[in-house]
C-alpha cells in the first residue's frame, strides 16, 4: 500500500497525493482559482521538495484551471527539470493544453491525455475515483463563466486597455485556428486598433482603416458580422484583400462590438487556414465580443475618467465573487447556473443582504475555518 | 418564455431614480451578461429578457430599493 496523504481545506477542492516509487500523483479535484492556487502550489512544492524524479498532475478532476494553475505547472517543471526531473501534466482540458502550447510549457511538461492511459496504470492513480471529469469545454455558457473569472484582475492604471488585451489573449487562446486577433474601436470618427496579439494583425486592421475595406471597418460600421472564409475567392474588399493575402491571411471573421450607442468596434480574428472558422467559432467569437463590449459600456456609462478605473475593477471584482459563488451552489447542489443564481438571490432577499454580500460570505465559507454558511 | 410586465420595469427604474447608466453598473456588477443598451430595452418593453435576465435587472433595481428602505418591491419571475 502506498502513502496517501488528502487534504480538504477548501470545500468542493481536494489534492490528493500518492506516492508509487520515485513518482507521485498529485490529483486535483475541484476549481484551480485564485482562492485555491495557494494551496495546490503549497503541495506541488512540498511534493518537489522531496525530489522525486517524476510529478504528475492529474487534473481529471479539475472543472477549472485559471492563470494561476498554469503558473504552478511552470514553476513546478522548471524545479523539476533543474534537477534533472520531469513533470507530466495528466488529462488536462483542451484550453489548458492550448494555454500550454501558447506559452511554450508542452516543450518542457510532457501531457497524458486520455483516460485510457490513467485506467492503463491503475494503481497509480491517486486516492478518489474520478469519474466522468468536468472538461473546460468551449461551451459558450461555460465559456462566459470561465471568461467572468479570468476577466478579474487587479486595478490598475491601465484597467481599459489591459481587460481587452486579455480579451484577445483569451479569444486567441480558445479559437484554435486564429492566428491572430485584435479589437478595434471608433475613436473620433476613426478606427483604430486597441488590442492586438501581435504585429501582423495591427497591420491587418491598418490596412482596412487605410483602404476602408474590410470586414472589420463593415462589422464597425453596420453592426452585424462579417465572414470572409477564403480571401482568394473574396470580391467584396477589392483593395484590401491583396494586403492581406501578401501577409498570409486566408480567412477574417469579424463580429461588431455593440454598446449603448450602437457599433463601436469590432474583434477580429484572421487566420492562415482557408475556411478557418466553423460556426461554434462564430459563436465563441460573439461571446467575447459581448465580453469586450460589455466592458466598453461600462467605460461608457457614468464613470469619470479618473474614477473609470477603480469602478471597473471593483465591478469585475464583485462579478468574480458572484461567479465563484455561483460555481460553489452549483458544485454543492448540483444546479444549473442559472438555478444556482435564483438560489443565491433568493438567500440575498430573505436575509436581507446585498447579493454582493452574501456571494463573498459563500466563497468565505469555502475557507476551513469557516462556520457554515 | 414568461411574461414580464416590461414597462412596469421601466417605472420601477425611474422609482428607484436610477438612470440607464446606474441600473447597467449594477446589472453588470451582478454578472449580467446583456449590454447596456439591451438593458434599456429590456426596461422599455422593446426587447424580452429570458427569467434569468430578467431577474438579475428587478435584482439590480430592488437593492437600489433596499438602500432607500423598501423591501425588494419589483416582483422576480418565481415570485407567486
Amino acid at each position: 500500500m502506498t502513502a496517501t496523504s488528502k487534504l480538504e481545506p477548501l470545500v468542493g477542492f481536494e489534492v490528493a497525493v500518492r506516492y508509487v516509487g520515485e513518482r507521485v500523483v498529485v490529483a486535483v479535484r475541484g476549481e484551480v482559482d485564485f482562492e485555491t492556487v495557494p494551496h495546490l502550489s503549497g503541495v506541488v512544492n512540498a511534493v518537489i521538495d522531496r525530489r522525486p524524479s517524476t510529478v504528475v498532475l492529474d487534473l481529471g478532476g479539475a472543472s477549472f484551471v485559471g492563470a494561476g494553475g498554469l503558473g504552478i505547472i511552470a514553476t513546478g517543471a522548471g524545479r523539476l527539470v533543474s534537477d534533472g526531473g520531469q513533470m507530466v501534466v495528466r488529462r488536462p482540458s483542451r484550453l489548458l493544453r492550448r494555454m500550454m502550447q501558447i506559452t511554450g510549457l508542452s516543450k518542457v511538461v510532457s501531457i497524458e491525455r486520455s483516460a485510457e492511459i490513467v485506467r492503463h496504470l491503475g494503481g497509480e492513480q491517486a486516492s478518489f475515483d474520478i469519474e466522468a471529469p468536468v472538461v473546460a469545454t468551449v461551451e459558450s455558457a461555460v465559456l462566459s463563466y470561465q471568461l467572468r473569472k479570468m476577466m478579474a484582475f487587479p486595478a490598475d492604471t491601465d484597467v481599459l486597455d489591459g481587460a481587452l488585451r486579455l480579451v484577445v489573449a483569451l479569444a486567441q487562446l480558445v479559437v484554435q485556428r486564429a492566428d491572430g486577433v485584435s479589437i478595434s474601436l471608433s475613436r473620433h470618427g476613426r478606427l483604430v486598433t486597441v488590442a492586438a496579439t501581435d504585429q501582423t494583425v495591427s497591420s491587418m486592421d491598418a490596412g482596412q482603416y487605410e483602404s476602408g475595406q474590410g470586414p472589420c471597418v463593415d462589422a464597425a460600421a453596420n453592426g452585424r458580422w462579417f465572414y470572409a472564409e477564403s480571401l482568394s475567392e473574396e470580391s467584396r474588399w477589392p483593395d484590401f484583400t491583396p494586403k492581406a493575402l501578401d501577409l498570409g491571411i486566408n480567412a477574417i471573421l469579424s463580429t461588431p462590438l455593440l454598446t449603448q450607442d450602437g457599433p463601436v468596434g469590432a474583434i477580429n480574428m484572421y487566420s492562415r487556414t482557408i475556411e478557418a472558422f466553423a460556426d461554434r467559432d462564430h459563436e465563441i467569437a460573439s461571446t467575447f465580443a459581448t465580453e469586450a463590449s460589455l466592458i466598453l459600456s461600462y467605460a461608457g456609462v457614468g464613470a469619470s475618467e479618473d474614477d473609470l478605473a477603480a469602478r471597473l475593477a471593483e465591478s469585475l471584482r464583485v462579478r468574480e465573487v458572484i461567479a465563484l459563488a455561483q460555481g460553489i451552489v452549483m458544485a454543492r447542489e448540483t444546479l444549473n447556473a442559472e438555478e444556482a443564481y435564483a438560489t443565491l438571490r433568493r438567500f440575498a432577499v430573505s436575509q436581507d443582504r446585498t447579493f454582493a454580500e452574501l456571494a463573498a460570505d459563500v466563497v468565505a465559507s469555502t475557507r476551513p475555518q469557516a462556520q457554515g454558511e | 418564455m414568461a411574461e414580464h410586465a416590461t414597462d412596469a420595469l421601466d417605472r420601477a427604474r425611474m422609482d428607484a431614480k436610477l438612470t440607464h447608466g446606474d441600473l447597467f453598473l449594477r446589472y453588470f456588477e451582478l454578472g449580467g451578461m446583456s449590454s447596456a443598451l439591451q438593458v434599456e430595452a429590456f426596461c422599455y418593453g422593446a426587447l424580452e429578457p429570458n427569467d434569468h435576465d430578467h431577474d438579475v435587472v428587478v435584482h439590480a433595481i430592488n437593492e437600489r430599493f433596499s438602500e432607500m428602505g423598501q423591501n425588494h418591491p419589483v416582483p422576480y419571475s418565481d415570485d407567486s
